[in-house]
Parts: structure tokens; sequence; C-alpha cells
């Protein structure tokens, strides 16, 4: 058997990309019907785009496991924990307003 | 004479109705399989998700004046998103008040679906959001476990709403394809993250 590397093909990725951004598109609570309406078309028009979508909403779905009970609730805080200096670097002013705040305390 | 025309339009009502219900129910079969995983991803509960298809086609027969409604697909699908917001508001309400006064049995807040998962894949799955970029892995588990809005997590993250979005989608497409068994950096080459 091959490597997964090698059967897999870059349209299956593109595809996942494309029923990713639809699910991120239809999770907001503020859905508009244009976007519900492209979406049942783009859902509809091929099997394979059906397909992409039902794996992703599955993953999607199936990570709710990783919340679950107190191991989730820490694995959440761990997940959440504030990156050692990306965001600095990005915003320098927040370096400065925490440690002002900090200082307050 | 508003008598007679409006027996004469509620004769013609009623004449169309079977026509109508016919049309509806032809339209929910069609896109039956679509709406139900519209729903799914939502709710995250298979009988949820088929609740609240039933209550949206009733809430669509039930119209008074259905003439009214141009595109019975965009309303159905509409009122079930609705229906399906309301139904997750119940559920953190109760999921909130369970944190509060414990009960034997707690709510599951998203619903058995994830169960479907293996351990071992859940272990890739953890391990894949820590090896994304911070801001990835922020905008994907705010989006699916805060159920932040991408607006939200724009602002936090200091970036566009369109960045938040593809930071989300890139995150979940890396984890499936690592859990597919992708070496991490082909993984990340293929997902964009």
């Amino acid at each position: 058997m091959s490597p997964p590397s090698e059967t897999f093909r870059a349209a299956d990725a593109e595809r996942m990309q494309a029923a990713m951004d639809w699910l991120v598109r239809l999770h907001e609570r503020s859905v508009s019907e244009a976007d519900l309406g492209e979406w049942t078309l783009w859902y509809e028009s091929d099997e394979r785009h059906k397909q992409a979508f039902e794996q992703m909403r599955r993953l999607w779905g199936a990570a709710g496991a990783l919340a679950e009970g107190e191991a989730g609730a820490e694995r959440m805080r761990r997940l959440l924990a504030p990156a050692p200096d990306a965001r600095p670097a990005r915003q320098p002013w927040r370096r400065f307003a925490l440690a002002a705040a900090r200082r307050r305390v | 004479m508003f008598g007679s025309s409006s027996s004469r339009s509620a004769a013609k009502a009623a004449a169309e109705a079977p026509e109508r219900s016919h049309a509806l129910s032809r339209l929910f079969e069609e896109h039956n399989r679509t709406l139900h995983s519209f729903l799914l991803m939502r709710l995250g509960n298979e009988q949820e998700a088929r609740e609240v298809a039933q209550e949206a086609y009733v809430r669509l027969l039930q119209l008074d004046r259905p003439g009214t409604i141009s595109f019975p697909r965009a309303y159905l699908f509409k009122t079930a998103a609705n229906l399906a917001v309301d139904r997750i508001r119940q559920q953190i309400n109760h999921a909130r008040l369970d944190r509060i006064v414990p009960r034997a049995e707690t709510v599951d807040c998203l619903g058995p679906e994830h169960r479907l998962m293996a351990t071992e894949e859940l272990d890739t799955l953890e391990k894949a959001l820590f090896e994304l970029p911070h801001s990835h892995r922020r905008a994907f588990v705010l989006h699916r476990f805060e159920d932040w809005s991408t607006a939200e997590i724009a602002r936090d993250l200091g970036v566009g709403e369109r960045s938040a979005r593809n930071y989300i989608s890139r995150a979940a497409v890396y984890c499936k394809l690592r859990i597919m068994g992708l070496a991490a950096a082909e993984a990340k080459a293929r997902a964009g993250a």
C-alpha cells in the first residue's frame, strides 16, 4: 500500500477547504438567506461536495469531546493559553497596556 | 361586496391548497438531506436535527399567506436556522444551570454525535491543534467551543473577519489531514495553515 501522501489528491484537500469555508459561514448565528441558498446549490450540485462537507461536519462535531468533563476544561485552558511572544510583536501597545494594568493592581 | 370577494379568494385558496401542499412536500423531499446536514452541523444531534426540520416544515405549511413568500426554500432554511439558534440558547442555559445545580445526568450541550471519533483520533486532533500557529488554534477553539462569532474572533486577534474565517477553516482542514495520516509538513502545505 502506498502512503497516504501519494494517494491523496490535491483536489480532495481543496474540496475539504471549500466545505470547511461553508461550514464556518453556516455556523454563524446570523447566517443569511443568501448564504444558505448558495450553500444548498453547492452542496447538492456534486456528490463529492456532499462527502467533503459531511467529512468536515463530522470532525467539527467529534471535536466536541475535547471539551468534555474536567479534563476538557483544563484542555481548553491550555489550548487558549496566550502565545509566548507572537502577540506583543503584532500589537506592541498591548504590552504597555498590560504593564500599566499590572502596575495599577 | 367584501364578503363575496373574500369568499371567492377563500375558494381559490382551497382549490390551490392540495397543489401547494404537494409542491411543499416535494420541496421538503428534495432538500431534506441538505437541511438535515445543516441542522446536524448546528445542533450536533440527530434527533434534534429531525425535530427542527419538522418544525420548520410545519411553519411553512401553516403560513396564512403563502403567496407573500416568493422563495419557499429560502424560507424553510432560514426558519430552520432560527429555530436551531433558539435550541442552542436553551442548551446553553441548561448547561449553565447544570453547572450551578448539578444533576445526576448532565445535559450534553453538543449532543452525542461527537462520540463517533476513536480515542486515538481525538489524541491526534488535540496534538494537531497544538501544532498550529497560535492565531489558528485560538480562532478554531473560540469558534468551536466558546461559540464566538467570526467578528468577535477577528477583533480578539486584531485581524479582518475574512482572515479569522480562514484561520478556523484552515485549522480544521489541517487537523483532518493529520488524522488521515498526512505528515505535519504536508498537511500544513495542503491546508495552507
